[in-house]
C-alpha cells in the first residue's frame, strides 16, 4: 500500500495527459437567426416546452399560465406547448445547466437583470430576438423602460441596452404592501398615506394584539420588504443608474442604508410573527391569507388565494416615500420569457412570445384579477383587490416610477441580499454592514466587466 | 453518491485490504490476453472516474464560465481559498459537522459496546435489523423526516408546547444558532447504530482470555473498558472513524434539500460551495479546485488512519 | 451465564437505541396518513389517499420507473463486467495485475466531488447528455471499484487446489471462470448486485448534477423537488418519500442478511 501516493500521482498524470488542452469551446451552437418566419402556417407541426415557476396552479398567475397554454394551442392548432413547472429556486440554479443541453426547454423563465438575461446571453445560452422583434414589431409595442428590463448588450458588458433577449409577459408584478381589510377597519386605522403614518398603523396593531407584519424568511426571501424600503428611502434614478451602471453610483446613495435600518428595527420592535426565520414565504403567504397579520410585503398577483371572495378581503397600497414624493415601485413584467439559443423550435417559440406580450394575455391577466403590464387598463373590474392593483399600476406609470430590482445589478446580488437579509434580522449586522457587503459584490463584479 | 454509498465501499476495502494474502492460483499464465477480461470494466471506469479525476485537477487551474474559453490562472483558484470567508465559513461548518457525524455516534457506540454483554442476548436480530435501518435509506428521505421534525409547525416544537415547553420551540432550521447542529443531529442518527454494530461485534471478536485475566487482576468495569476493550477495538474504530469524517466533508443532500445552506450561510459546507460555484456562478475553475482539495482531504484522511492504526497494533 | 443486571443493561441499551432509530421513521409513516397538510397525526382517520395523490401529483410512477430501470441495468453492468476484471486480476494474474488492482484501488479513496466538475461538463457534450443513458454510465463507472474488490476477494477465498487441478486437466481460463469461479462465489455476486442497486436508488448528487430533463430525473431528485416545490404539504410530502424509500427497504426485510452482512461484515473481520 505504501507504493499508493506514487502510483495515484502517475495516474494523474496520465489522465491529464489524456485530458488535453484546456476546457472551454463547447459552447451551444445555436440555430442560425437568418431566416425569420413569423407566419404560423409555415412553421408546419411542432412541439416546444415551456419552462416557467409557477408551480401553484390555484394562485392567479398559475390559471393565467393554464389559460395562455391552452389560448395559445387553439389559436395555432399545429403548435403543441408541453409546459412544466418547477420551484423558482430549483430553476434559478439550474437554468444554466439546461439551456447548455441539448434538450434544452425552448422557453425559459429568465429572469431580468445580471443572474437571468444578462449572465445568460453573455454566455450566448439566449436567443437574440432583434429579428423577431422588428418582423412582429415588438420595438414599437414595448414601452422602453420595460424593454430595457430584458436586454443586454452583445459583448455581454452592460444589461438595460443593445439587443433584446426576452419578452415580457402581460401582467405586471411589483413590491407592494398588502393589508387586511378587516383588520385595518378592526383597529379603526385607514390605508397609510405616509411612512410614518405606516409605521403608527405596525405599532397600533402590536398594541391591539394583531401581529403587524406577516414574514417567513426560511428560503432566503424575505428581501422584498427591503427592497420596498428602498424606494421609499431612494431615488428612482439613483438606484436605476446603480442597477445598469449607467453611472457611478455608490449604493449607500441609494437609499439602502436607512432601510436596512428600518427594517431591522421592525424586527427589534417585535413587528413579525415569532419562529419567521423557520419558516418559508410560502407558508407565511398562506397565513397571510388565512387571515394571520395586518400587512405583508409580497409580489403583487403571487398570494395563493382560494377565489375572489377571499382576495377581496385584502387590498394593497405603495409604500410611501419617506419625503412624500411621487410613488414608485420595485417591479416589472412578472416573468421574461426567453428563447433556448439551443431552441430547435425559435419561430414558433418566438411566436410564443408575442402571444404572452399581446393584449389577449392582457385580458386574460384581467380575468383572473391581475393587473396586465403593457396597454391602456381601466380600475372598473368586479375586484377591488385587482382595482388597487391597477390603480397602482397607473400611478407607477404616470410617475414614470418603475425601479427595476436591485438584484439584477450583479448575477450573485440575490445571494449576497439573501444572506445579509438574514443576518440584519437576526441583529448580526446593521444597515451600513448590508450596504458595505452589497457594495463590494458589485464592485468586484464591476471590475470583471472592465477587464 | 450518497454517503452511505462512499461509507459502504470503504468499509469492505478496509476489510479486504487486511484479508491474509492467499497463494491465489500461481501458475496460469494467460498472458496479455487476459486482459480482454479487464478491458469492460477498465473502460467504463477510466472514462467515469480516471480521467475526470485528473481532468479535476486540470480545469482548477482555470478561470472558466462553463461556456467560453477558459483563461489560466495557476494555483489562484487555492489561493483564493485563504481570501475567500466563504471558505473559511465552510471549514468551520465542517469542523461542527464532524462532532456530529463522527465523534459523537462513536462515542455512543463505545459507550453502548461497553455496557452491552458479550454473551447472545435473545432478539439481537430484530433489534440488529432496526439500527441498521438508516443506512439503507437515501439522504432525501432523511431530509424530509427532519424537515417534519424540526420546521417551525413541526414535531418537535409541537412536543414541546404540548408538554409545557413552548417557550423553548425555535425556528429550528431557519436559526442562526441551531441549524447547524439539528442538521448534524441527522448525521449522527445515520451513523450512530452503525458504529454500534461495529463495536458490539468487534468486542465479540476479543478474545474472552483478556477480559477474564482483567477480572483475575480485579479490573472494574472501567478499567476493563481501557485496559482491554478500547485496545481490542482499535480497528473497528479506525474504520469507523475513515468512513464517517469522509461523510462529514461530503454533506450536501441534506443541507441542500432542507435550508440550502442558509439562514444566511449558516449552514454552508464545501461541497454547496462546490455545487453554487461550478454550476450556477460561473466559476468553474473554484468549484473543482473544491472538488481536488475534498479528495486529497479523504485520500489524506484513509492513509493517516491505515498507518496509525497499522502502527498501534504491531 | 450472564447476571441478570447484565442482562437487563443489554436489552435497555438495544431498545433504547432502536427506539431513537425507529421513532422518526414511525412519525413520518403517521404523517404519511394524516388527513391535515400540516402531517399532524390523527389515529383515528388513516388516510391512504394520500400515498395515490402524492403518487399521480408529481407524476411518482414515471419517476419510479426510472429508478427502477437505472438501477437495475447498473446493477447488471457491474455484475457483468467486475467480476471479469476480478478474475483476471486475482486467479489470472495478468501482467500489470498489481497496478491494475491499485489503480481501481484508488476509485474508492476518490469521492465524487473530485470527478464530478469534469464529469458533467464531459457529457454535456455528448448525445447522451441529461438522458438516463449518461446517469446509467456514470453509476456503472463508480460501481466499478467497489465490484472489483469485492469480486476480487471473493475470488481468492477460492481454494487454489481446485483451479489448478481444473488447469492440469486442460480447462480453458474461461471454462474455470465458468464453472468453478462464478458458481463458488454466486453469494458474493447476490451481495454484490443488492448493494449496487442500493446505492445506484439512493443516490441523489450524481442525478442532481448530470440530469437537467424532468422527464428523466430518478426518483430521489423528483423528491427533492417535490419537497421544495410543496414546502406545506407535509402529508403528502411523507407519502412521497415512503414511495421512494418502500422498494430498498422491501429487498432489505428479505436481504437483511446481506444487506448488513455485506456492508458490515466486511469491516468486521478487519
Amino acid at each position: 500500500m505504501k507504493k499508493l501516493p506514487a502510483i495515484a500521482a502517475g495516474a494523474i498524470a496520465i489522465s491529464l495527459a489524456l485530458a488535453g488542452c484546456a476546457p472551454g469551446g463547447s459552447a451551444p451552437t445555436g440555430k442560425s437567426t437568418g431566416a425569420v418566419v413569423t407566419d404560423p402556417a409555415k412553421m408546419g407541426k411542432v412541439t416546444i416546452t415551456v419552462l416557467d415557476s409557477f408551480t401553484d396552479s390555484n394562485s392567479p398567475i398559475g390559471k393565467w399560465m393554464g389559460d395562455i397554454e391552452s389560448g395559445f394551442m387553439k389559436k395555432y392548432p399545429n403548435i403543441t406547448v408541453a409546459r412544466k413547472s418547477e420551484n423558482a429556486n430549483d430553476i434559478n440554479s439550474t437554468l444554466r445547466l439546461r439551456l447548455a443541453d441539448q434538450a434544452t426547454p425552448d422557453v425559459v423563465p429568465a429572469n431580468q437583470g445580471w443572474s437571468g438575461v444578462g449572465d445568460l446571453s453573455s454566455s450566448g445560452l439566449l436567443l437574440n430576438l432583434d429579428p423577431y422583434a422588428q418582423a412582429y414589431g415588438w420595438d414599437k409595442q414595448l414601452p422602453k423602460t420595460i424593454a430595457q428590463q430584458s436586454m443586454a448588450s452583445t459583448d455581454g458588458k452592460n444589461i438595460g441596452q443593445g439587443s433584446l433577449y426576452g419578452m415580457p409577459i402581460n401582467q405586471g408584478s411589483f413590491i407592494t404592501v398588502f393589508y387586511n381589510r378587516a383588520g385595518l377597519d378592526k383597529l379603526g386605522l385607514k390605508v397609510p398615506t405616509s411612512l410614518s403614518g405606516f409605521e403608527k398603523s405596525l405599532s397600533a396593531a402590536k398594541a391591539g394584539g394583531i401581529i403587524p407584519m406577516q414574514l417567513g424568511s426560511q428560503d432566503a426571501s424575505a428581501t422584498p420588504t427591503l427592497l420596498a424600503l428602498q424606494d421609499a428611502y431612494g431615488d428612482v434614478g439613483k438606484i436605476l443608474d446603480f442597477v445598469y451602471a449607467t453611472k457611478t453610483v455608490k449604493l449607500s446613495d441609494t437609499g439602502m442604508t436607512e432601510a436596512a435600518n428600518t427594517y431591522q428595527k421592525w424586527e427589534k420592535s417585535g413587528y413579525f410573527p415569532t419562529g419567521f426565520a423557520g419558516v418559508s414565504s410560502g407558508d407565511a403567504s398562506q397565513k397571510f391569507v388565512d387571515g394571520s397579520g395586518l400587512f405583508y410585503f409580497y409580489y403583487s398577483g403571487f398570494l395563493p388565494f382560494a377565489d375572489q371572495a377571499q382576495a377581496d378581503r385584502f387590498g394593497t397600497f405603495l409604500l410611501p416615500k419617506a419625503d412624500g414624493s411621487p410613488l414608485t415601485a420595485t417591479g416589472s413584467s412578472t416573468q421574461n420569457f426567453s428563447v433556448a439559443a439551443n431552441s430547435h423550435a425559435p419561430d414558433a417559440s418566438a411566436l410564443f412570445l408575442d402571444y404572452v406580450a399581446s393584449k389577449e394575455a392582457g385580458n386574460i391577466a384581467i380575468k383572473q384579477g391581475i393587473a396586465p403590464v403593457l396597454g391602456e387598463w381601466k380600475a372598473n373590474t368586479t375586484s377591488s383587490l385587482l382595482n388597487d392593483g391597477i390603480n397602482e399600476l397607473n400611478k407607477i406609470n404616470s410617475n414614470n416610477g418603475y425601479v427595476p430590482y436591485f438584484d439584477w445589478s450583479t448575477p450573485t446580488m440575490l445571494d449576497t441580499l439573501n444572506q445579509q437579509v438574514a443576518l440584519l434580522l437576526d441583529n448580526q449586522t446593521d444597515g451600513a454592514g448590508l450596504v458595505k457587503a452589497a457594495q463590494a459584490n458589485y464592485d468586484t463584479f464591476r471590475a470583471q466587466k472592465k477587464g | 453518491m450518497t454517503v452511505h454509498e462512499a461509507d459502504t465501499r470503504k468499509k469492505a476495502v478496509r476489510f479486504r485490504r487486511t484479508v491474509p494474502q492467499k497463494a491465489g492460483a500461481r501458475g496460469f499464465r494467460a498472458g496479455l490476453l487476459g486482459w480482454i477480461y479487464v478491458v469492460p470494466a477498465l473502460l467504463v471506469y477510466g472514462t467515469v472516474v480516471v480521467i475526470p479525476s485528473g481532468q479535476s485537477v486540470w480545469y482548477s487551474l482555470f478561470q472558466w464560465n462553463g461556456v467560453t474559453a477558459a483563461t489560466w490562472v495557476g494555483l489562484d483558484n487555492y489561493i483564493s481559498f485563504f481570501t475567500d470567508p466563504l471558505i473559511g465559513q465552510a471549514l468551520s461548518h465542517t469542523l461542527v459537522l464532524i462532532f456530529f457525524f463522527s465523534i459523537l455516534p462513536i462515542g455512543l457506540g463505545l459507550i453502548s459496546a461497553a455496557l452491552v454483554s458479550r454473551s447472545q442476548t435473545r432478539g439481537a436480530g430484530i433489534f440488529r435489523s432496526i439500527i441498521f435501518l438508516p443506512q439503507i435509506l437515501t439522504s432525501v428521505v432523511i431530509a424530509v423526516i427532519w424537515k417534519e421534525l424540526f420546521s417551525s409547525d413541526g414535531t418537535v416544537n409541537t412536543a414541546l408546547r404540548a408538554t409545557g415547553l413552548g417557550s423553548l420551540a425555535q425556528p429550528w432550521l431557519g436559526s442562526f444558532t441551531f441549524s447547524l447542529p439539528v442538521l448534524g443531529l441527522a448525521g449522527t442518527w445515520t451513523t450512530m447504530g452503525l458504529c454500534m454494530l461495529l463495536f458490539i461485534a468487534g468486542v465479540g471478536n476479543i478474545s474472552s482470555e483478556l477480559f477474564d485475566a482483567a477480572r483475575v487482576d480485579g479490573a472494574g468495569a472501567v478499567r476493563e473498558f481501557f485496559a482491554v476493550t478500547l485496545p481490542g477495538l482499535v480497528p473497528q474504530i479506525a474504520v469507523a472513524l475513515t468512513l464517517t469524517l469522509v461523510g462529514a466533508l461530503r454533506v450536501f443532500d441534506l443541507i441542500w434539500l432542507t435550508t440550502r445552506g442558509g439562514p444566511g450561510t449558516a449552514t454552508i459546507t464545501p461541497a454547496l460551495l462546490l455545487y453554487s460555484k461550478s454550476f450556477t456562478q460561473q466559476q468553474v475553475g473554484g468549484g473543482a479546485a473544491i472538488g481536488v482539495t475534498l479528495a486529497l482531504a479523504s485520500l489524506l484522511i484513509a492513509l493517516l488512519i491505515v498507518r496509525t492504526t497499522d502502527r498501534s497494533s504491531s | 451465564m450472564i447476571g441478570r443486571v447484565e442482562r437487563t443493561a443489554n436489552y435497555l441499551i438495544l431498545i433504547i437505541f432502536s427506539a431513537l432509530v425507529i421513532i422518526p421513521l414511525v412519525l413520518l409513516v403517521f404523517t404519511a396518513l394524516s388527513p391535515k397538510a400540516n402531517g399532524e397525526p390523527d389515529l383515528s382517520n388513516l388516510r391512504w389517499q394520500n400515498f395515490v395523490t402524492a403518487w399521480n401529483q408529481s407524476n411518482f410512477g414515471s419517476h419510479l420507473v426510472i429508478s427502477a430501470i437505472v438501477s437495475i441495468t447498473v446493477a447488471a453492468v457491474t455484475l457483468l463486467i467486475t467480476p471479469l476484471a476480478a478474475y483476471a486480476l486475482s486467479i489470472l494474474r495478468i501482467p500489470g495485475h498489481k497496478f491494475l488492482f491499485i489503480l481501481f484501488l484508488a476509485g474508492i479513496m476518490i469521492p465524487l466531488e473530485g470527478i464530478i466538475v469534469p464529469l458533467y461538463f464531459t457529457l454535456r457534450t455528448t448525445p447522451i447528455a441529461s438522458t438516463i443513458v449518461s446517469l446509467l454510465f456514470a453509476h456503472s463507472g463508480l460501481a466499478v471499484s467497489f465490484g472489483v474488490f469485492w469480486m476480487r476477494a471473493a475470488f481468492r477465498a477460492i481454494p487454489p487446489s481446485l483451479v489448478e487441478s481444473a488447469r492440469l486437466d486442460g480447462a480453458s481460463p474461461f471454462r474455470i471462470l465458468r464453472s468453478i469461479a462464478l458458481p463458488l462465489a454466486q453469494p458474493s455476486m447476490i451481495t454484490l448486485g443488492l448493494l449496487t442497486f442500493m446505492w445506484t436508488w439512493n443516490d441523489f448528487f450524481l442525478a442532481f448534477v448530470l440530469i437537467n430533463n424532468p422527464d428523466q430525473l430518478p426518483v430521489t431528485v423528483a423528491l427533492g423537488q417535490f419537497a421544495t416545490k410543496y414546502t406545506n404539504q407535509f402529508n403528502l410530502m411523507s407519502a412521497a418519500a415512503i414511495l421512494v424509500a418502500l422498494p430498498i427497504v422491501v429487498l432489505y426485510i428479505f436481504f437483511q442478511r446481506r444487506f448488513i452482512e455485506g456492508v458490515l461484515s466486511g469491516a468486521l473481520k478487519g
